[in-house]
């Protein structure tokens, strides 16, 4: 498992193009646009992709049943807080979402699927663009204060059909340019990832030996 | 009033019990001491509470209709403050009128430990009015040139000081932003809801219509145009770039409106709302038809395509609104005398069945209230009864536009219906759809692009008051909306108190009411942008920075500037923070150094081109003609 594992959640900085993040659920993916350096959170600024696939939380069905009329209803992009970044963290109320954030599109296809192009985030709270305090809330940026898109029926209403993103990581800077764009993750410090490559390296290069050994 | 006493019983039987609560307690730790604030400063900036102590005066405000909901909320923020107000004398000459400040001593005579002496004090009580709502109505009321059945304290408004409010001694507060897109809808299959028979075959011309189009296609059915549907297409296609699964319709959809002061009246906007003339476009082919290959080989601009026969139904509002003036002054291209620059607009609004004919505002019953697209369903509905396929072609062909706040925040301010009657709808075939909001000049609609004035009718949301005729209720009321808490290294000027309904800071509540509608806050404390970007594409002054004080100033190039208004405010003090338009070249750091008659001095020179300071963390009304109410 950690073999496996260490490809996935240890990425050294290096550039990338179209790096994404998906859901748990696997319904959001995150697609960054351009050229981005892996392993670095998003910049605040940067423009992301948001796509969706189909899914029975905003198909048309599930739409209608909230009562929207015929499900016809404006699906809202916000970004939101999640502490610590995990599920049992993500929003339950409409101050954890930074309304400021929001970028429409008129509905959601019938089986739920639906995309954003061209979405900008920002480390929160955001007083170049949005002139907030520097003691506004939400918090979202740089681990433990992950950051989540939310995609809402009505984001006043957390009663009403949402998701969200997988968390990432994004990091403020002084005038909201989307300099150094990452992917969202957070940089593997080198104090760290060194030396488990070490062991890595180590351990494999043991275990091709082994094999040599047994193998004459 | 008799429950104010009864709520200060209360206060007092509570008093005890939280006392013998902190005896029992005390094992458990230290309980917080509770203290009767000091009377507040009355008669004086910035809250302006009464300087008679007078209370519960009425401020009535008229004019937009789009910041009616959001003003109300504000206004019931407010006045719940209010119920934790002063005490009042409780006997004799003055009973209810006045807080008491006479029982007792100072500092808090007979206040208590709940009393909120930062926000409503004086417990004034906030009115929205709605006399012939708009926000040009309401500067007019507030001059005194329109009349009311009420007295207007303030007008609420979705534009700046109109040029014909009618007098000279307005002043404006904008404390949040919005804008406003054109919608289309472009998503509809009208096809699916069988032949409109209205339409079928009928040929649609405009007055002074030039070209001759071709006729509605005659079996009555159509695809989505907004979408870019072309005669030929599949009607269940989609807009190319949509990101939708095809088929996708051969034409360009119709994603973005030019417009604005340097575009001129061969805008497309110009073209489509205002012109009269045979330049107008009628024909949803010349906005998506432009392809070499259906242009005798030379592909077109928007504008400019092959008519399909499919007239465009442009929907008229209503002529006070601000929303409207925004709009037309995007519209209106900078055309001299256009069709667009004066109300009553809405030269070629829609009227009945033939979206072309009989078209205008006058005696038009199709000018739907502004912000609520769901009145294109009703007209529809109104001009094709228990019709569904030609009520969906009129919802396929018109144009609207509406603010980008309730359109994010009020799903049925977005949403359009069919209203079938005793017609029938297709099983399966959606009976409501979203509408699509355009770009403008190839800007996307979003709250960045409205802060930055990029969106080309970006615009600021106002309260305006009369200078020659300010009550102090009123003043303390727009003060508290524009005033933001201290934070560290800035900030406003007054920490507002603790929302005793729901918990938290009243400051907190004022952005998420301006948020809850799709807006965004702006306060004392957000700086103004650069001289070129205060006018949006549009050509209307959409300043960022009027809910900070300000003054319209002359400077000769020195640290000494002349108050263009005469005396300046005594509420300026030593030691504000001074700045201009971004990048006008006020110092950072620059102070006031000392006030004497209609003369500032500064700690720095500031350039002679300033004409405009501002002193970020205080808000914007400096003083007050009736202290007294």
């Amino acid at each position: 498992m950690v073999a496996i594992a260490l490809p996935i959640t240890f990425a050294f900085a290096g550039m990338a193009s179209a790096a994404t993040l998906t859901s748990s659920d696997g319904t959001v993916t995150l697609t960054t646009t351009g050229t981005v350096t892996a392993g670095t959170p998003y910049s605040s600024g940067q423009t992301i992709n948001i796509s969706v696939t189909a899914n029975t939380t905003m198909n048309n069905a599930s739409l209608a049943a909230a009562g929207f009329p015929s499900g016809a209803v404006a699906i809202k992009a916000l970004e939101c807080a999640d502490p610590n970044g995990d599920l049992a963290d993500l929003p339950t109320k409409s101050t954890e979402c930074q309304p400021d954030t929001v970028l429409s599109i008129p509905g959601a296809a019938s089986d739920g699927s639906m995309s954003f192009t061209d979405y900008t985030v920002y480390a929160l709270p955001d007083t170049v663009t949005f002139g907030e305090p520097s003691n506004g809330t939400p918090v979202c940026g740089t681990a433990p204060n992950f950051c989540v898109i939310g995609l809402f029926s009505n984001q006043s209403d957390f009663s009403k059909p949402h998701i969200f993103s997988a968390p990432f990581q994004i990091t403020a800077n002084a005038d909201d340019g989307g300099e150094n764009p990452g992917d969202g993750t957070p940089e593997v410090p080198y104090a760290v990832g060194l030396p488990l490559a070490a062991v890595a390296i180590g351990g494999g290069t043991l275990f091709l030996r082994r094999r040599k050994q047994r193998a004459a | 009033m008799r429950n104010r006493k009864l709520r200060n019983r209360f206060v007092g039987a509570a008093s005890v019990c939280v006392a013998l609560l902190a005896t029992t307690l005390v094992v458990a730790g230290p309980a917080s001491a509770l203290t009767v604030p000091a009377y507040p400063s009355i008669g004086a900036y910035p809250r302006w509470f009464t300087a008679n102590d007078s209370v519960s005066n009425i401020d009535r405000a008229a004019g937009s209709d789009t910041t009616f909901y959001m003003m109300q909320q504000l206004s019931d923020d407010y006045n719940q403050a209010g119920l934790y107000g002063c005490t009042l004398v409780g006997s004799g000459s003055g009973e209810n009128a006045f807080c008491d400040h006479t029982t007792g001593g100072a500092p808090n005579y007979s206040d208590t430990t709940t009393t909120d002496t930062a926000d409503n004090f004086d417990s004034s009580e906030e009115l929205m009015g709605e006399n012939d709502i708009g926000s040009g109505n309401g500067q007019q009321q507030l001059c005194g040139i329109l009349p009311s059945p009420q007295k207007v304290d303030f007008s609420r408004s979705s534009k700046p000081i109109a040029s014909n409010a009618g007098c000279s001694t307005l002043a404006e507060a904008g404390y949040a932003k919005d804008s406003v897109p054109v919608t289309d809808v472009q998503d509809i299959n009208p096809a699916a809801f069988g032949a409109a028979t209205g339409y079928e075959g009928k040929t649609f011309t405009a007055l002074n219509q030039t070209f001759t189009p071709p006729a509605f296609p005659s079996n009555g059915l159509i695809g989505p145009v907004a979408a870019g549907w072309l005669p030929g297409d599949p009607t269940n296609c989609v807009a190319q770039g949509s990101g939708g699964s095809g088929p996708f319709c051969s034409g360009t959809p119709f994603n973005d409106v030019d417009g604005g002061t340097g575009t001129g009246a061969s805008s497309v906007a110009y073209r489509l709302w205002c012109a009269t003339d045979s330049t107008r476009i009628t024909d949803w082919g010349q906005l998506t038809n432009l392809s070499a290959a259906n242009n005798g080989g030379t592909a077109q601009t928007v504008g400019n395509g092959k008519p399909i026969g499919v007239p465009i139904r442009i929907i008229g509002v209503n002529k006070g609104s601000g929303t409207v003036a925004t709009f037309n002054a995007f519209a209106n291209s900078g055309v001299t005398g256009g069709g667009c620059s004066a109300s009553p607009f809405n030269s070629n609004a829609a009227s009945g069945q033939n979206p072309l004919s009989n078209d205008g505002y006058t005696g038009n019953l199709e000018i739907a209230l502004e912000n609520n697209a769901s009145q294109i369903g009703d007209f529809a509905g109104a001009n094709w009864p228990n019709d569904p396929a030609d009520q969906a072609v009129d919802i396929a062909t018109s144009l609207y536009f509406e603010g980008y706040g309730y359109y994010n925040t009020i799903p049925n301010a977005g949403t359009v219906q069919i209203e079938p009657g005793t017609g029938t709808i297709p099983t399966g075939v959606p009976a409501a759809y979203v509408v699509f909001l355009t770009n403008e000049n190839g800007i996307v609609p979003s709250i960045a692009n409205e802060r930055s004035n990029n969106y080309p009718t970006a615009r600021t949301l106002f309260n305006i008051w009369n200078t020659t005729a300010i009550r102090a209720s009123a003043a303390g009321f727009l003060n508290w909306i524009c005033d933001t808490n201290p934070v560290s290294g800035g900030g406003g000027s007054v920490t507002k108190g603790k929302d005793q309904l729901y918990g938290g800071n009243f400051d907190q509540d004022i952005t998420n009411t301006i948020q809850q509608y799709g807006f965004s806050r702006l306060t004392d404390t957000s700086p103004e942008l650069t001289a070129a970007k205060i006018t949006p594409a549009d050509g209307l002054v959409t300043p960022n920075a009027t809910c900070s004080a300000n003054l319209s100033i002359t400077s000769t190039g020195t640290a000494t500037v002349t108050d263009n208004a005469g005396t300046v405010p005594s509420s300026i003090g030593v030691g504000w923070t001074v700045t201009g338009d971004a990048g006008a070249g006020v110092p950072s750091g620059t102070t006031v150094v000392s006030v004497s008659g209609s003369t500032l001095t500064l700690s720095n020179a500031i350039p002679s081109s300033v004409t405009t300071i501002f002193f970020p963390g205080h808000p914007p009304v400096l003083s007050v003609t009736d202290p007294n109410s």
